[in-house]
């Protein structure tokens, strides 16, 4: 089990031409959770709301400048698995040194194991066995992102932290790689938190979604409650635009308002105010809590519900 | 009666690499309507980008667009052959009468220059005016494409800009010289849903405006299916699949189009309850060689006919579909 409490994480912007050295970007403001075994959390929200900043935090990467992150202690190893495939693998290294690296890191294997456990994680993310000895450049974009599953899962995390795993591939391989996920979390009981910006996708991968706005959750629920009951305005925005063969949505008549938040000067008040179709006065003078919905385990931070 | 604005026809675009030649655009044919937005759906490497880059002949080596592809474009009262062209006679068309806006907008703007010098400047290479008047319209357009406070928006350097509204300025230079056909190769592929829809929804309101016609390139068929009127499917360079754009969804008569389809994860699809599908395999690698289908290997109702020999296109009711066993 995980709990995140009130992680904050803010980058001082450079002292310069544009700003003053007093002046920072409010990536992160206080995001809490709890994540149970075997559970999924998905994130979701528009690019530069603190996705990654939350994944990197958790995973100490880039440490919250404060807020806390428990893992049970049976938990303690946590993996991740980046965006960009080509990116994040040593072209140097053959497959089976990278896939299993976080065991051999952990002390789990000796070096004469490494053959036998890469076979045996290969195959577990549908490549062939014997593939070991290739290097990176001799993969495909989803066969690359297996091969990141495979070294994510080799260490047997209780957690992996997913961040747009498969926003770069094509739509035929991200099926592939999204069921070899569910169906390693069966098998090795592992829990995930999966970020992305395609609410479909987080919405079929996930047991509770939260939706994040300007460094804050500003709605979370399972995803089918979210899906049929979207309380906060943003929330019910985003899936207003969520394209959905068959349904004529014609999403580009949406008249949408306003610029992304400025997550430098903050205002008092909702950080989607500027935005949002129904705020009122209110909304302007303090930030609302999050607070519970009607149904179970739906929340959200709106002061049309307070 | 729509007019057809461009005709292509046998296009064939091959890329001769040391090792192997690659043919990226397989003999593919298409025609563009005044009005029109066009969807081209493909897969990565399926050849969108290639097919749209030879029309402009902005193909270089080792890459090449046989001298047997045709690329009628309507002048006047009759067509031009656009892979007949010089390079002097390509650059007054480029720009001018065919504009492109690419996948990411920060390869298409220097970081050293400010934005509204740059949308000016790019004025200037296609009209007359003073390099004033050529900001002044610069500003007017930084406003139709609805980007606030753009007079001093147009002081900022690209990194001042979010992915979106760089994204708006690129169409903005795009638009510019009131093109006849807009190609918009994956413009909001990188964007969130939010910006993706204000950016549908500005390209729709020119459209309108100006009556230009639109190639729209993607691999979100979701996104098309109310957006265009019609749908191309590339797989491998080859069409696939051809059609009026809710026909072409609603009811896909090739294998891969419905295997597409399928596949995308839908809003109300959740974990326990559906199984995505997936559809296994791989794309084939540039350079494989086929002699089947080329989408044999992967294909359900795949025959021993599919594998010896290639479908051609057979066509009816307004649809194009190349498969031995399409749906009906
Ligand atoms: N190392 C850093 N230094 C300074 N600012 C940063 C840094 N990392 C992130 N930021 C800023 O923090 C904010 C949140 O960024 P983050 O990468 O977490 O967004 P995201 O939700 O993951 O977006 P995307 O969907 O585009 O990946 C952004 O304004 C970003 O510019
Ligand atoms: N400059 C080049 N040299 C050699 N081969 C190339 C070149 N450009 C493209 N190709 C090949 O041509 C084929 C088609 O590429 P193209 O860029 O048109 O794909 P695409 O459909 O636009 O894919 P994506 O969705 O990834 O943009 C690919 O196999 C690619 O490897
Ligand atoms: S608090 Fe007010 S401004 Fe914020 S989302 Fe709710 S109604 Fe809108
Ligand atoms: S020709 Fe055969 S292999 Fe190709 S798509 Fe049709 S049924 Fe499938
Ligand atoms: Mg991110
Ligand atoms: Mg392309």
């Amino acid at each position: 089990m995980l709990t995140v409490k009130d992680l904050v994480k803010h980058f001082p912007l450079k002292a310069g031409r544009f700003s003053s050295s007093e002046e920072k970007i409010h990536a992160l403001n206080g995001v809490s959770f709890t994540l149970g075994k075997k559970k999924t959390l998905g994130i979701v929200g528009e690019s530069g709301c603190g996705k990654s900043t939350l994944a990197k935090a958790i995973l100490g990467i880039k440490p919250p400048d404060s807020g806390s992150v428990l893992l049970s202690p049976a938990d303690t190893r946590m993996q991740y698995i980046f965006q960009d495939p080509y990116l994040s693998l040593d072209p140097k290294m053959q497959v089976k040194d990278i896939i299993t690296e976080p065991m051999r890191a952990a002390g789990m294997i000796t070096k004469r194991e490494v053959a036998r456990e890469a076979e045996r994680l290969l195959e577990l993310v549908g490549l062939p066995k014997d593939w070991g000895t290739k290097y990176p450049h001799e993969f495909s974009g989803g066969q690359r992102q297996r091969i990141c599953i495979g070294r994510a899962i080799s260490s047997r995390p209780g957690i992996v932290i997913c961040d747009e795993p498969v926003s770069s591939l094509d739509v035929s391989i991200q099926s592939q790689i999204l069921n070899l996920l569910l169906e390693l979390q069966e098998k090795l009981e592992i829990s995930y938190i999966f970020i992305a910006h395609n609410i479909a996708v987080v919405l079929y991968m996930s047991d509770i979604v939260s939706v994040m706005y300007a460094g804050y959750i500003v709605e979370s629920a399972a995803p089918q409650e979210l899906y049929a009951n979207p309380m906060h305005p943003y929330t019910r925005l985003l899936l207003s635009v969520v394209p959905e063969i068959g349904k004529n949505k014609r999403i580009f008549e949406q008249k949408i308002t306003g610029e992304v938040p400025d997550l430098i000067h903050i205002e008092p008040g909702c950080p989607f105010y500027s935005r949002c179709p129904v705020h009122s006065d209110k909304c302007r003078t303090a930030i609302p809590q999050l607070k519970p919905g009607e149904k179970e385990d739906h929340s959200c931070t709106c002061w049309l519900y307070q | 009666m729509k007019e057809k604005i461009l005709e292509v026809k046998n296009l064939t675009t091959i890329f001769h690499n040391v090792n192997q030649d690659v043919t990226a655009v397989d003999n593919l044919s298409f025609d563009l309507f005044s009005h029109e937005i066009l969807a081209m759906i493909g897969e990565s490497g399926s050849g969108k980008s290639v097919t749209n880059l030879s029309i402009m002949q902005l193909i270089d080596e080792p890459g090449e667009v046989a001298p047997g592809s045709r690329i009628l474009f309507r002048d006047g009262d009759g067509y031009i052959n656009l892979n007949r062209m010089t390079e002097k006679e390509m650059e007054r068309i480029r720009g001018d009468r065919i504009s492109m806006i690419f996948q990411e907008p920060s390869a298409s703007f220097n970081p050293l220059f400010k934005l509204g010098n740059q949308v000016g400047e790019s004025l200037r290479l296609h009209g007359q005016s003073t390099k004033e008047e050529a900001y002044q319209e610069a500003l007017k357009l930084l406003e139709q494409v609805h980007i606030p406070n753009s007079a001093l928006r147009a002081q900022d350097y690209p990194f001042q800009m979010s992915g979106g509204m760089l994204q708006r300025m690129m169409i903005a230079q795009a638009l510019a010289c009131h093109p006849d056909i807009l190609i918009a190769d994956e413009p909001t592929t990188a964007l969130d849903v939010t910006t993706q829809a204000q950016i549908l929804g500005l390209l729709k309101e020119k459209q309108a405006e100006t009556g230009m016609s639109v190639i729209f390139i993607t691999h979100d068929l979701a996104l098309v299916e109310d957006f265009s009127d019609r749908i191309l499917i590339l797989y491998a360079g080859s069409l696939m699949e051809e059609g009026p754009a809710r026909d072409v969804i609603s009811h896909p008569m090739h294998p891969y189009t419905q295997d597409l389809i399928r596949s995308i994860p839908k809003p109300g699809m959740f974990k326990g309850q559906d199984k995505l599908f997936a559809i296994p395999g791989k794309v084939p690698d540039p350079g494989e060689k086929i002699t089947g289908c080329p989408y044999a290997k992967r294909c359900s109702r795949c025959t021993a006919e599919c594998q010896a020999s290639r479908p051609d296109i057979t066509e009816k009711n307004g649809r194009k579909v190349r498969c031995f066993h399409a749906y009906s």
